[in-house]
């Protein structure tokens, strides 16, 4: 009975309160935050943004999430004839290049599995762009998000 | 029948006019049903004395303190800070000149609340959610130069890579001040490494020497530790010891020297909150709310970034969050 009452008189406040006050200010969203973004001047950008940034571990899944402009990301046509601004990304772990990758693809969002051997401290996941033959753009165009890693 | 206005400037004032009206009978109505339903619940605050919550001097304790207050005061509270030494505090928590602190490490914290929450004068208010590193750390191009690192085995190998006229030919590690505990003079020893350990005398000196020397590609060695902006700043690993276990801190016979103890890294871990045990009969609700904390790491990281990587003040940073957390921080104010 007490608790049905201070439910109602909550509601009741609440309900006075939306009334007068449904002309002001909307309460603003959550600043997005961009993790990272880089840019090649005069060529496509990516920017990439992580659901996960601090407090990373070893074998950790992160979702990326990528945005790119300039350049069109197609996996049908990845291994097929080179197209000029079509193209696909390889997902790198700080100064890796060539063929030690983590991941590719074509997607806007994709997940990446952090390798166990990492080690304890700051790293760069960079994404970079590459052309349907597998090469890399040139210039190179790239973004990438750090990563704060430790093991509990 | 109604007066009719004379013109538009005059119809503009009467709707003006019957608004402010309303509304002040709306909130005058909300206010009152507001006191009727605090009445009832029996709500917070229980007492109007100030809840006494310890400041540090690193960033993160200072948002995540201030976040706390500012919700215990719109609960109605008032709120002291009090700047405390960080394990000594435990004195003023046990004899209730101090309520709460906000953040205690398992990193450097662990043994004292262990220790203090044996008298049974303070309790464990939960943990934050963040999880903590803190151990000895180089930036990225001292690598190049010790290439067995992180391995701690490498530093005695590195030893000269590491040290300053001052210490040569002993490398050097700047730890964090002394009020930090961390056990690095006992760490050195017990690992033989051939390192001074020197104590940097405030957080401030500490991240001031660390960026100095990041800045100059200088040897440097320290004690860095996340949540924090210096990760962020600075590329960088941790040192890899062998893992922290409580007989490591306890017994000196485990590990690699089984005559002393502390041969292992730093315990990593949770942060938790730890309070006068008086202040739950006191203020039931505000401890409740406390014990119902929670942040992550990414959302402390991202706040330290802005106030110490893009300058923006503490107040502001923290204003936004809980301007735009309600949702969250209401939650904690639920008190049963």
């Amino acid at each position: 009975m007490r608790k049905n009452m201070i439910t109602l008189l909550t509601v009741i406040a609440l309900a006075i309160l939306v009334s007068c006050d449904k002309d002001g200010e909307e309460a603003q969203a959550p600043e997005q935050k961009q993790d990272a973004a880089e840019t090649t001047p005069g060529g496509p950008t990516v920017m990439v943004s992580a659901d996960k940034t601090h407090a990373v571990q070893p074998g950790d899944e992160i979702t990326l999430t990528i945005e790119v402009s300039g350049f069109t990301l197609d996996p049908a046509k990845m291994d097929q004839a080179n197209e000029d601004g079509v193209g696909h990304y390889r997902i790198y772990l700080d100064s890796a290049s060539g063929e030690d990758y983590l991941a590719q693809g074509a997607e806007n969002t994709t997940k990446v599995t952090i390798p166990e051997t990492i080690t304890d401290g700051s790293h760069d996941l960079r994404v970079v762009l590459h052309n349907n033959d597998q090469t890399p753009l040139d210039p190179a165009a790239e973004g990438s998000v750090l990563l704060i890693v430790y093991r509990l | 029948m109604a007066p009719q206005p004379h013109d538009p400037g005059d119809l503009l004032i009467t709707e003006n006019q019957e608004e402010l009206e309303m509304k002040a009978y709306c909130r005058s109505v909300f206010l009152a049903t507001l006191l009727v339903t605090g009445t009832a619940l029996g709500a917070a605050p229980e007492s109007k004395d100030p809840i006494k919550l310890t400041i540090h001097d690193w960033t993160g304790q200072y948002i995540t303190t201030h976040i706390m207050g500012r919700v215990l005061e719109e609960m109605g509270y008032n709120v002291e800070y009090q700047q405390a030494d960080y394990i000594a505090q435990f004195a003023g928590l046990e004899s209730g000149d101090l309520h709460v602190a906000m953040e205690m490490w398992e990193t450097t914290g662990k043994q004292a609340m262990d220790e203090s929450l044996k008298t049974g004068k303070t309790v464990d208010l939960g943990e934050t959610g963040m999880k903590a590193i803190e151990e000895w750390w180089y930036p990225l191009y001292m690598k190049e130069k010790c290439p067995g690192l992180p391995d701690w085995k490498a530093l005695n190998e590195c030893a000269e890579a590491f040290s300053t006229p001052e210490t040569h030919p002993k490398g050097r590690y700047l730890g964090g001040p002394v009020t930090w505990a961390g056990f690095d003079d006992e760490r050195a020893e017990a690992l033989g490494l051939n390192y001074e350990v020197v104590h940097a005398g405030t957080d401030a000196a500490l991240f001031a020497e660390i960026q100095s020397a990041y800045e100059r590609k200088a040897p440097i060695l320290a004690w860095v530790y996340t949540p924090h902006w210096a990760p962020i700043k600075f590329k960088g690993e941790w040192v890899e010891f062998p893992r922290y276990t409580e007989e490591c801190y306890d017994d000196p016979k485990w590990g690699m020297n089984t005559e002393k103890a502390y041969d292992c890294g730093k315990p990593r871990g949770w942060i938790k909150k730890v309070g006068w045990k008086g202040g739950e009969e006191k203020w039931p609700c505000a401890y409740q709310a406390v014990r119902n904390f929670t942040i992550s790491n990414q959302a402390m990281g991202e706040m330290v970034g802005e106030v110490d990587l893009d300058g923006k003040k503490v107040d502001d940073v923290v204003e936004n969050w809980i301007k735009n957390n309600e949702d969250t921080w209401k939650k904690w104010t639920q008190c049963s």
